[in-house]
C-alpha cells in the first residue's frame, strides 16, 4: 500500500516569494515614483528662478539704454521743461514702453517677458538731476505679473466628509 | 525512501524556482532603489543651491552691484564650514564688467552695447566639489545709475 | 539502513539553512526598500515644505514690489511681512506670518485692524520669520521637523 506523505513545507516558498516581491516592488516603484515627481517640482523651480534673474538682467540692459537716452537728453537741454518734453517724446516714439503721470511726475513702464505664464513689469519715474538728487530716473516698481489663463475652482463645498 | 526523498527534492526545486524569480525582481528593484536614492539626494541639492543662488543674487542687486565674498563652502549637511577639507559643496560668486565680457548676459538684447559697458555682471555657480558637476548657476547684470556731471 | 536516517537529516538540515538564507536575503531586500522610501519620502516632505513656502513668499514679494511698500513688523508677538498694494485708489496690504504651526495669508485694507486668527492658512510650517536689513529682506522658515532654510530678497523699489 503506499502511503501519502503530506509535505507541508510545500508551497511556503512560494508564499513567501510572492509576498517578498510584491514588496519589493511596491516600495521600488513608489520610491522611485516619488522621487521623480519631487524631481520635476524641483526643476521647475530652478528654471522659473533662472528665467527670473534672466528677465531681471534684461530689464537692467533697457534701464541701461534709458539712463545714456537721458544723460544725452539732459546734455542737450538746459532746462528742466525742456528736459521733461524730450523725455515725453522720446518715450512716446517707442512702443515699448507705456508712459503715465503719478505725483505730476512722468513714470515710464516697460515689460519683460519672464516665461510662457509671467511678465516682469518695470516703473521707472523720470528725475532731473540737480540739487540732492543726481539721478536721471528711480525705480518705482519691479512686479512680476501672471499672464496665463487660470481657471479658479469655484465650486462651493455643500457637505463635509 | 523514494517519496521522502521525492518530498525533498520537490521542496528544494520549488525554492531554486522561488529564487529564480526573487533574484530577478530584486535585480530590477534593487536598481530602481539606486535610481531613487540618487534622484532625491540631487533634488535636495539642487534646491538648496537655488535658495543659495538666489540669495546671494539678491545680496547682489541689494547691494548694487557689489558683492562681498566671493567663495564660500559647505559641508555635505549644506552648512556652511571655513574648512575646505571638510567641504562638499562650493558657491562661487564672482563679478566682472560688461565691458570685458563679450555679451550681455541674455546674449540677445544689442542694449548690452549701449551702456557703458562697465555694469557689472555678477556669476553664481554652485557646484559639487567631487565630481565638479554644477547644482545651479546664475548671471545677473545690474545697471548701476550714471550720475548727472 | 541505519545510514538512512542521518542522510535524511542532512537533506532537510541542507534545505532548511536554504530556505533560512532566501528568507534573509528577502528580509534585508524588503528592509532595504522600506529604508529607502522612508528616506525619499522625509527628503520630498522636508524638501517641499521649505521649498513651496519660501518660493512662494519670494513670489509674493516680487509681485508687490512697488513704490518701496514691503515692510517687517511684529504684531502680536508675531513676524509679520507687509506688503501694500493699491486696488482701485483703495489701498491693502497682505500680510504673510506664521500663527501656530501654519504658514498664514491676510489681505485686507492698510487701516483695518489686523488679526492673526483671521488670515486664511496656506501650508503648515514649523516657523517664520522676516527681517530686514536696508533693502534686504531676510526669510527664514522652518519645517516640522525643525529643518530651516533661509533666503533674501532685494526690494528694488523705491518710495
Amino acid at each position: 500500500m503506499t502511503k501519502q506523505r503530506i509535505h507541508f513545507g510545500l508551497g511556503i516558498t512560494s508564499i513567501l516569494v510572492i509576498f517578498v516581491i510584491l514588496c519589493i516592488v511596491t516600495f521600488s516603484v513608489l520610491s522611485y515614483v516619488s522621487a521623480k515627481a519631487d524631481s520635476s517640482l524641483s526643476s521647475k523651480v530652478s528654471e522659473n528662478t533662472a528665467d527670473y534673474y534672466d528677465a531681471c538682467s534684461r530689464a537692467n540692459e533697457k534701464l541701461a539704454v534709458i539712463d545714456e537716452k537721458l544723460s544725452s537728453i539732459a546734455a542737450a537741454c538746459g532746462n528742466q521743461a525742456a528736459y521733461f518734453a524730450e523725455a515725453e517724446e522720446y518715450f512716446a516714439s517707442d512702443p515699448s514702453y507705456q508712459q503715465s503721470y503719478s505725483k505730476e511726475n512722468l513714470a515710464v513702464v516697460f515689460t519683460e517677458d519672464l516665461s510662457a505664464s509671467q511678465v516682469l513689469h518695470v516703473t521707472v519715474q523720470i528725475l532731473y538731476p540737480g540739487g540732492s538728487n543726481p539721478w536721471y530716473y528711480k525705480i518705482t516698481g519691479w512686479e512680476t505679473e501672471n499672464v496665463a489663463e487660470w481657471n479658479p475652482d469655484n465650486s462651493v463645498h455643500v457637505i463635509g466628509g | 525512501m523514494k517519496r521522502q526523498h521525492s518530498g525533498s527534492a520537490l521542496f528544494l526545486l520549488e525554492l531554486i524556482i522561488a529564487l529564480l524569480f526573487f533574484s530577478l525582481a530584486s535585480a530590477v528593484c534593487v536598481q530602481m532603489f539606486v535610481k531613487a536614492d540618487t534622484l532625491s539626494v540631487r533634488t535636495v541639492d539642487t534646491s538648496k543651491a537655488v535658495l543659495l543662488a538666489q540669495e546671494k543674487a539678491e545680496e547682489f542687486y541689494a547691494g548694487e552691484g557689489v558683492l562681498s565674498g566671493t567663495k564660500e563652502y559647505f559641508d555635505r549637511n549644506w552648512i556652511r564650514t571655513d574648512s575646505e577639507s571638510k567641504a562638499v559643496y562650493l558657491l562661487d560668486a564672482s563679478v566682472s564688467r560688461t565691458g570685458s565680457e563679450p555679451g550681455s548676459p541674455s546674449g540677445s538684447s544689442a542694449a548690452g552695447s549701449v551702456s557703458s559697458g562697465n555694469d557689472p555682471v555678477c556669476s553664481i555657480t554652485v557646484q559639487k566639489i567631487s565630481d565638479g558637476s554644477t547644482l545651479f548657476s546664475l548671471k545677473v547684470l545690474y545697471h548701476q545709475r550714471r550720475e548727472a556731471s | 539502513m541505519t545510514k538512512k536516517p542521518s542522510r535524511h537529516i542532512v537533506d532537510i538540515l541542507a534545505v532548511l539553512i536554504l530556505l533560512i538564507l532566501f528568507t534573509a536575503c528577502a528580509l534585508s531586500v524588503v528592509l532595504l526598500g522600506a529604508g529607502v522610501y522612508q528616506k525619499t519620502v522625509a527628503n520630498m516632505t522636508g524638501n517641499f515644505t521649505v521649498r513651496t513656502s519660501l518660493a512662494y513668499i519670494t513670489e509674493m514679494v516680487h509681485q508687490s514690489d512697488s513704490e518701496g511698500n514691503i515692510s517687517v513688523s511684529e504684531k502680536d508677538g508675531l513676524s509679520v511681512l507687509a506688503l501694500q498694494k493699491t486696488y482701485g485708489g483703495e489701498a491693502y496690504t497682505t500680510y504673510i506670518y506664521a500663527e501656530g504651526n501654519e504658514l498664514k495669508e491676510l489681505t485686507q485694507k492698510t487701516d483695518a485692524e489686523f488679526k492673526a486668527s483671521a488670515g486664511r492658512t496656506i501650508m503648515e510650517i514649523g516657523s517664520f520669520s522676516a527681517e530686514k536689513d536696508g533693502r534686504l529682506l531676510h526669510l527664514s522658515v522652518t519645517d516640522e521637523n525643525g529643518g530651516t532654510e533661509e533666503t533674501s530678497v532685494a526690494v528694488r523699489s523705491e518710495s
